[in-house]
C-alpha cells in the first residue's frame, strides 16, 4: 500500500478505520480485522465520545501482537472538539488526548471544526504544539476555502498538512479540492463511500464498472479515491469482513475516462449537514 | 440526575451502616428516615413523568420534522434545498411550500424572535444548496428589539433545536423541560389534573371581527414597545434597539451571502383592516428606514403588506395570520415573483 506525504514529509497512509461512538468490544474486533487486512491508519477524535476506548483498544493489540504491531507502524489522528476550543486551553488538551490513546505522540492533529470565533486562535494554539513534537503533524477538518483564507490571512507560521472532510463522487468539491492542492495539503475523506445513497446505488455507469473490474461497488469508490495519490479514505464498519474487502482495491487502475465520469457524478451532495455539528460553520 | 441519586443513595447507605457500629437505634432511624425520602423522590419521579406527559407540555416542542437534525439527516436521503424561511409567527402562518414540487423548510416558530430565526439559520443552513434562498421574513415591528420581553418560556422550544451554546439561560431550559414538576409546581399539577380530566387547553378562538382584531393586534404591540402615538418618531428606548436590530439584519444578509445563499426580505401581506392603520409616516419611521439601514447588500425586499389579491377575508386566520388557503397563494406567489417556479 502506497503512503501519502505531507508537507513536512510525514507519510500517512492512503486508508484509515473511523472509530466514531464504538465500543470496547466491537472496536477490538473491527481493528483488529483492519490491521490484519493491512490498515495502519486509525481515526478518532474527542468529540466521539471514545478516545479512551480507543486507546485502550490500540494498547492491548499491540501488547496482544508480542510484537507483530509496533506503535511506529500505525498513523494516529485525532482531534480537538468545539468544546475544546471554547475551553481555550488547546496544550492541555493534546496531553489529555495523549493520555487518553496512551501514547507519547500523536501522527496527527486536527481541528475539527473551523468554530466561528475561535478557529483561528486555536490553530495558533496548535502551532505551538507542533513546535512542542507531541504531535507530528497538524490539519484541520471540514473547512471549506473561507474558512482557509481567513485562517491564513491571520498569519499563520504552519499551513494546515491535512483536511479531514466529506468528500466522494457525489461531492468533489472542485475548488476546495483545487485551493488545497495549490497549498499542498492532503485530504482525508470521510464518509468516502455517501453510505452508498441511492444515486450511486444505482448509477448504471458504476455498475458496470463493477462488472467490468469484478469488484464490488465501495471498491470501485475507494479505488476513485486512493487513486487520486493524495486522499486518504477514512471509513468505519462493524463488519470485520468489509476492512478485507475495501482494501482489496490496488490491483487495478480506473482509465482516465472512468475516473472522469466518476467525477462528474458530482451534485454537491453532502450527507453530513455541517452547521447541526458547529453552528454558524 | 440520576447518577447524582445514585451517588446520593450509595452515601447514605455508607452512613447508616456507620451509624449502626454507634448505635444500632440511630442506624434503624436513618433506615426508615430514608426510605420515606426515597419514596418520595420515586413519587416526584412518577409524578414528573406524567406532567410531561400533558398537553401543555407536549406543545412546546417544535415539529421536528421541519428541522435537518442529526436524526432527520440519517433518515432522509434529500439534499441540497431550494428555499427556507426563518421568521416570526406571521412566517408560520404566511408560508406553505406543500405540493410547490421544490425542496423547502419553514423555519419560522410562533413566536421567535430575529436573534432566534438568524440561530436556526446559522445551525441548519448546511442542508440549502447554493445558491438556495433564505427568506428573512419580516413583520412592521420587526425593527424593535424583544429581547426581555417575552416569557422566559418562549425559548424553551430550542432547547430541542439548538446547541445549548446557542439558548440564553439553558440551565433553567433545561431544568423546565426535564423537571417540570421542579420548575413550576402549580402549573405542572393543574394541567395534570387538566390531562387526567381530559380537558384541552384554552384555545380562544376568535368570534371577533377582523376591525377588532386589528385593534387588539395593534394595541398589543403599542403596549409591547411602550408607543403611546404609532404616527411619532422611534422613543430613545425603541431607537436604541432598532439599532441592535439594523446590525442583526445585516449580519444575517452577510452571513447568507459569505455563504453562497440568497438573503430575501418579504413583508407577508395582512387583512386590510390591519395593513390600514399602518400610515406612509409609520412604514417610513418603523419600517423601511430599518431595512434600508441594514440591507446595504441590495438582497431583494418584497412587500406584499398592502397586496389587493389579499383583500378577502377567506383567506385570514386573523387579520395578522394568513390561513391554509391563503399561505398557500401567498407562497406560490413569492416563488413566482423569484422566478422559482
Amino acid at each position: 500500500m502506497n503512503s501519502i506525504i505531507l508537507s513536512n514529509g510525514v507519510r500517512m497512509p492512503n486508508m484509515g478505520i473511523g472509530t466514531n461512538w464504538m465500543k470496547y468490544k466491537e472496536l477490538k474486533t473491527v481493528m483488529e480485522a483492519g490491521f490484519s487486512a493491512g490498515f495502519r491508519a486509525i481515526d478518532t477524535a474527542r468529540d466521539y465520545g471514545n478516545e479512551p476506548v480507543v486507546g485502550q483498544v490500540f494498547h492491548d493489540i499491540l501488547k496482544e501482537s508480542g510484537g507483530k504491531y509496533r506503535r511506529e507502524d500505525f498513523f494516529l489522528t485525532t482531534k480537538i472538539g468545539n468544546g475544546q476550543q471554547i475551553r481555550g486551553k488547546i496544550g492541555e488538551e493534546i496531553d489529555r488526548s495523549l493520555k487518553n490513546l496512551k501514547t507519547d505522540y500523536i501522527d496527527l492533529w486536527l481541528m475539527h471544526w473551523p468554530y466561528p470565533g475561535y478557529y483561528e486562535r486555536t490553530w495558533h494554539e496548535m502551532e505551538k504544539v507542533y513546535e512542542s513534537g507531541k504531535v507530528r503533524a497538524i490539519g484541520v477538518a471540514n473547512y471549506d476555502v473561507r474558512h482557509f483564507e481567513r485562517l491564513l490571512s491571520s498569519g499563520v507560521g504552519t499551513v494546515p498538512m491535512v483536511n479531514q472532510f466529506e468528500y466522494h463522487p457525489l461531492r468533489t468539491a472542485g475548488n476546495l479540492v483545487g485551493y488545497m492542492r495549490s497549498k499542498g495539503i492532503r485530504i482525508q475523506s470521510y464518509a468516502p463511500l455517501c453510505r452508498l445513497v441511492t444515486p450511486l446505488r444505482e448509477s448504471q455507469f458504476l455498475k458496470d464498472l463493477c462488472q467490468k473490474y469484478n469488484k464490488s461497488l465501495g471498491q470501485i469508490i475507494l479505488r476513485w479515491h486512493v487513486q487520486q495519490g493524495d486522499d486518504m479514505p477514512v471509513f468505519k464498519s462493524y463488519r470485520p469482513s468489509r476492512f478485507a474487502e475495501n482494501i482489496d482495491v490496488f490491483d487495478f487502475s480506473l482509465t482516465e475516462d472512468e475516473f472522469e465520469q466518476i467525477s462528474s457524478l458530482n451534485q454537491d451532495y453532502k450527507y453530513h449537514i455541517e452547521s447541526v455539528n458547529c453552528p454558524g460553520y | 440526575m440520576k447518577k447524582k441519586l445514585a451517588y446520593s443513595g450509595s452515601v447514605y447507605l455508607f452512613i447508616v451502616i456507620i451509624s449502626y457500629f454507634f448505635s444500632s437505634g440511630l442506624a434503624l432511624f436513618l433506615i426508615c428516615f430514608g426510605a420515606a425520602i426515597s419514596t418520595v423522590v420515586v413519587l416526584a419521579l412518577l409524578l414528573n413523568n406524567e406532567v410531561k406527559k400533558t398537553v401543555w407540555f407536549k406543545s412546546i416542542i417544535p415539529n421536528l420534522n421541519n428541522y435537518p437534525t442529526n436524526e432527520w439527516y440519517r433518515e432522509h436521503e434529500e439534499r441540497n434545498y431550494d428555499v427556507v424561511n426563518i421568521g416570526s409567527s406571521s412566517a408560520k402562518h404566511a408560508f406553505d411550500y406543500s405540493g410547490l414540487g421544490i425542496k423547502t423548510f419553514n423555519w419560522a416558530e410562533q413566536p421567535q424572535s430575529l436573534s432566534y430565526g438568524f440561530k436556526i439559520l446559522k445551525t441548519y443552513f448546511s442542508i440549502l444548496k447554493r445558491n438556495g434562498v433564505v427568506i428573512i421574513s419580516l413583520g412592521p415591528f420587526s425593527g424593535l428589539d424583544v429581547d426581555g420581553k417575552w416569557r422566559k418560556e418562549t425559548n424553551d422550544k430550542y432547547y430541542y433545536l439548538l446547541d445549548p451554546a446557542l439558548i440564553d439561560d439553558f440551565r433553567s431550559v433545561k431544568i423546565r423541560r426535564n423537571y417540570p414538576l421542579i420548575a413550576d409546581p402549580i402549573r405542572s399539577m393543574k394541567e395534570l389534573v387538566k390531562n387526567i380530566l381530559k380537558k384541552r387547553p384554552d384555545t380562544k378562538k376568535i368570534s371577533v371581527g377582523f376591525e377588532d382584531n386589528s385593534d387588539r393586534w395593534i394595541k398589543g404591540w403599542l403596549l409591547e414597545f411602550g408607543i403611546t402615538d404609532l404616527e411619532a418618531g422611534l422613543s430613545q428606548e425603541n431607537k436604541k434597539g432598532r439599532e441592535k436590530r439594523i446590525k442583526l439584519l445585516s449580519d444575517i444578509i452577510n452571513f447568507c451571502i459569505e455563504r453562497d445563499l440568497k438573503p430575501v426580505i418579504v413583508i407577508p401581506p395582512m387583512h386590510p383592516t390591519l395593513s390600514s392603520k399602518f400610515s406612509e409616516t409609520f412604514r417610513e419611521n418603523y419600517i423601511y428606514s430599518f431595512i434600508w439601514s441594514a440591507n446595504s447588500e441590495n438582497a431583494p425586499f418584497m412587500n406584499y403588506i398592502d397586496d389587493m389579491r389579499f383583500a378577502e377575508d377567506r383567506l385570514f386566520k386573523n387579520s395578522f395570520f394568513l390561513n391554509e388557503t391563503g399561505a398557500k397563494q401567498f407562497t406560490s406567489i413569492v416563488l413566482h415573483d423569484l422566478e422559482l417556479l
